[in-house]
């Protein structure tokens, strides 16, 4: 019953962290590809660290701290690195992909030639 | 489970040659952070679920430090495209 319990886990968590690098290697510019990997690959990553938090609580008997820091540190920092890294690519001034990119920040921020 | 868990090395493993493919490739310096980054994921959950499939906690440790030390990175790597500076003194 864990076992099951820990295969779905991580099947979901890998599909995720999977379709994370497809976007990565897929989509057309880094806005979309730090979209991609900041969203995707943080919840596959809490899946897996909750699929061990499972294994390790069920074969033992006692709860692993340090995972539960891992996935609360996860899910603080995933969203964070990828806002830095895609604020910091707008005000270097790399450009969108053609097509329907709309660029709403233009009229606050100009970005730097 | 064992399947469970070699499939998932499989597929975090063709995962990451993806995003080594965009680290290399990648056009802008940013496209190779965010390459860098989901890298450091897939290199995270490979060691999680090798600590599953080796039924040992010895590399949980080594978990959190990696974590830590992706999150640093990115950082330290974002503030160096937008400034070109990692410490600065400017207050802004």
């Amino acid at each position: 019953m864990i076992e099951i319990a820990v295969s779905i886990l991580i099947l979901i968590g890998v599909l995720f962290i999977v379709t994370a690098a497809v976007g990565v290697l897929r989509l057309p510019d880094a806005y979309c590809r730090a979209h991609a990997s900041g969203l995707s690959s943080t919840l596959g990553l809490l899946s897996v660290t909750l699929a061990a938090i499972v294994y390790f609580t069920a074969r033992d008997g006692s709860l692993p701290i340090s995972l539960l820091l891992v996935a609360l540190f996860i899910f603080f920092t995933g969203p964070i690195g990828a806002h830095m890294l895609t604020r910091a690519a707008y005000f270097i001034g790399i450009k969108q992909h053609e097509g329907k990119a709309v660029d709403e920040m233009a009229d606050y921020v100009p970005p730097r030639d | 489970m064992e399947l469970v868990v070699n499939i998932a090395l499989t597929l975090l493993g063709f995962g990451a040659l993806l995003c080594f493919y965009r680290v290399v490739k990648g056009p802008t310096i940013p496209d190779r952070a965010v390459g860098v980054d989901t890298l450091m994921m897939h290199v995270v959950a490979i060691i999680l679920l090798l600590g599953i499939k080796g039924e040992t906690r010895i590399y949980m440790d080594a978990v959190i430090s990696i974590a830590i030390l992706s999150f640093v990175g990115t950082t330290g790597f974002a503030k160096f495209i937008a400034k070109g500076v990692i410490i600065d003194r400017d207050r802004s």
